[in-house]
């Protein structure tokens, strides 16, 4: 038998054994993709039935282009995604990098981290209602010692400190997350790699930035990615704390993604919208993947 | 180069396990001392606190004069290669050769100049764009040992660098790790569990057990006049053997009596080994390395012991063959104590086969059966 015969085959079985994957992801995935790419080309208006229902080519990303309302909630959901992420990142890979090197914190505790992160969006948001509530509130209260006029103490009413709170119930929510996928990364790196660095006369932040950084950068894209996609939805917290108020200032696009179809019923449009979103996610990760994935490419685990 | 010198050494861990017992030890400038000994004997706690990757729970560390107690790591100046080489994964061979310097800030001509010429010494000239995973065993080592050596520190701290190699290369590697710390005029400390590792690297070997220091000499010293039943029974391949003897003043003449049977030994043998005298008629432990039987008909000393044997096995391993037998031992209550002659494959062995061999008395060890100590020659 000829070698190229024998690898065929072999390739075939492997394609065989793949193809249940494979279905289960065209099912779950590329088939609601596919729907929703194929609605955003159609005009679909549950409550004007009477106005034509069907194919109008690009007509619904015109719209969409041409609407302040659009740009002004992607540059929303750009900048929630950047600083929440950012923050998020700093923030966990602080903890996860005093968690690891300390020791404190194993098994159930470190489980216990996670605990803000297991809480649904809304059950969290409405917890930072309450704490932010101007009349009982934990934080005005705390704003009044300090001596804030009464008009900041609504912290709602105004859009930065509206966009802080939404920022920072997704920073206390999902910097756990990121957290434990660090010290996942974390323990993977051989000690002796560090000691070996330490020989090798590099001081903490030299081992930190040639050791530690460049190996946990696995760690680091997946969680990247994995927040980036959910904080460039974010929706939960804005419905739950401002309702995308005051006015327009805090709406970002899956907010305008629900009013399209929730609200205005407008299924087509509603499809632009989401195409929009799951644009913007890959593009995202794209970019971390160009600049970090190079290197990973390379060189995949310790 | 530096000395090292390790003063009252004791390391007990968190958990209890006392690693060091009041351990002592001098490496002198330029030296290359092995430390040998069992797994978990604490061969590499010894060196990890040189390094400074462990406390000592008391004693004092001087590199080059220097107390290095209380410096970290950075501050020692001393090079590792570690077991596991602890090579960088996501480093290229350049760059781990590289990083010591690139840490110390040295200028680019300096590191280039540096790599290239310890990579021409350890012949990675071709792998220095590669990524450790790339190399081969054998590769990796020389790229641990070439991150070592590319910069001159006070001492090189070795543990077990060999012992990821196949037999073949690891004898090779031997050779060319002598000939650059001779090159170098290196302070090494070798930590290694391979007796014969030691006895052929080490000027001087020190062997450790369970903790405590129990003799550091000279290679040929270590295997001539092992300081306690441990070193004789640790130092040699195949282990020497042990069993329980006694020496009789009989009517015509000294005799050891061994496993049921009586060797006559040379009159003037206790002249010769006056430490033997206050042993007289009473159990010691005699030690016997495989290597010093010889077939009956080829013993030339005036009064060889003689000692009938019942061959059991044969081993063949090329230049001898390891002949298999046992010895009733009636005083530490055993019937069988098994026993390893290595004799010339010239001397035809089989397994059943009776057998007659000989013993040259000055080669036999003796040790104090309470202590273990070797008594005195
Ligand atoms: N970090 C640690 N914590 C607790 N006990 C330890 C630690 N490191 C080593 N030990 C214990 O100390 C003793 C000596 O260990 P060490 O690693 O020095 O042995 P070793 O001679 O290097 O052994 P090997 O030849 O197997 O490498 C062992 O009993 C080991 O279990
Ligand atoms: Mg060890």
């Amino acid at each position: 038998m000829k070698p190229g015969v024998l690898l065929s085959r072999e390739a075939r079985l492997g394609y065989l054994l793949l193809a249940p994957a494979l279905l289960v992801i065209a099912l779950v995935a590329l088939y609601p993709l596919g729907y929703t790419l194929w609605l955003s080309f159609q005009q679909k208006i549950i409550k004007l039935p009477w106005l034509h229902q069907g194919w109008v080519g690009l007509a619904n990303y015109r719209e969409l282009l041409a609407a302040d309302r659009f740009w002004q909630a992607l540059a929303h959901t750009v900048m929630f995604t950047v600083v929440s992420v950012s923050l998020e990142l700093a923030l966990g890979l602080l903890a996860a990098l005093a968690i690891h090197r300390t020791r404190i914190l194993t098994g159930l505790t470190r489980a216990a981290v996670l605990l803000p992160w297991a809480i649904p969006t809304v059950v969290a948001a409405v917890m930072w209602l309450f704490l932010i509530n101007p009349a009982f509130g934990l934080i005005p209260m705390g704003l009044r010692l300090l001596g804030l006029p009464e008009a900041w103490q609504v912290l709602l009413a105004h859009p930065a400190s509206a966009w802080a709170v939404i920022i920072a119930t997704d920073v206390w929510k999902n910097t756990p997350f990121i957290t434990l996928m660090l010290l996942a990364g974390l323990q993977v790196i051989p000690e002796d790699l560090y000691e070996a660095a330490g020989m090798d006369g590099a001081s903490r932040w030299q081992v930190f930035r040639h050791i530690t950084l460049p190996l946990l950068t696995p760690a680091i894209l997946v969680a990247l990615i994995f927040r980036t996609a959910q904080a460039f939805m974010v929706f939960g917290h804005i419905y739950t704390l401002t309702g995308g108020g005051p006015g327009t200032a805090t709406e970002t696009l899956a907010f305008l993604n629900y009013q399209a179809i929730l609200n205005d019923m407008r299924f087509g449009y509603g499809a632009a919208l989401s195409v929009v979103i799951f644009l913007g996610s890959l593009a995202f990760a794209l970019f971390y993947l160009y600049t970090m994935g190079l290197q990973i490419k390379e060189e995949p685990r310790p | 180069m530096g000395e090292i010198v390790i003063t009252g050494l004791n390391k007990t861990y968190p958990n209890g396990v006392v690693a060091l017992q009041d351990f002592d030890l001098a490496v002198a400038d330029g030296e290359f001392l092995v430390l040998v000994g069992p797994s978990g004997c604490g061969k590499s706690t010894v060196l990890r606190c040189v390094a400074g990757l462990e406390r000592p729970t008391s004693g004092t560390i001087t590199v080059g004069g220097r107390v290095v107690n209380d410096l970290p790591p950075q501050e020692r100046d001393l090079a590792m290669v570690f077991q596991t080489y602890a090579l960088y994964p996501h480093m290229t061979v350049f760059e781990n050769l590289a990083f010591s310097l690139k840490m110390r800030r040295r200028s680019q001509e300096e590191i280039r100049g540096a790599v290239a010429s310890v990579a021409e010494k350890l012949g990675l000239g071709q792998h220095l764009h590669k990524k450790p995973r790339e190399l081969s065993g054998g590769e990796r080592q020389r790229v641990a040992l070439g991150r070592a050596i590319v910069r001159a520190p006070q001492a090189f701290l070795m543990d077990e660098p060999l012992s990821n190699l196949d037999a073949a290369l690891r004898v090779q590697m031997r050779i060319e790790l002598l000939k650059l710390q001779r090159e170098l005029q290196a302070t090494v400390l070798y930590v290694t569990h391979d007796q014969t590792e030691a006895l052929t690297m080490g000027d001087r070997v020190a062997v450790l057990h369970s903790g405590r220091l129990q003799q550091v000499a000279p290679p040929r010293e270590i295997y001539d006049r092992p300081a306690n039943r441990f070193v004789a029974g640790f130092i040699g391949s195949p282990a020497m053997n042990f069993i329980t003897a006694r020496i009789t003043r009989g009517e015509n003449g000294l005799f050891l009596d061994f496993g049921g049977q009586t060797l006559s030994l040379p009159t003037d043998y206790l002249q010769k080994r006056p430490g033997l005298k206050p042993y007289q008629q009473k159990n010691l432990i005699a030690g016997l390395r495989p290597e010093h039987f010889i077939p009956a008909s080829e013993a030339k000393t005036a009064a060889p012991g003689i000692l009938k044997i019942r061959v059991e096995v044969v081993e063949t391993v090329g230049p001898v063959n390891y002949v298999h037998f046992s010895l009733p031992d009636p005083q530490s209550g055993r019937d069988r104590t098994p026993f390893v002659a290595a004799l010339d494959p010239s001397v035809p062995a089989t397994p059943a086969q009776d057998l007659e061999v000989a013993i040259d008395p000055d080669r036999i060890h003796f040790f104090d059966p309470e202590t273990g100590t070797t008594t005195p020659y």
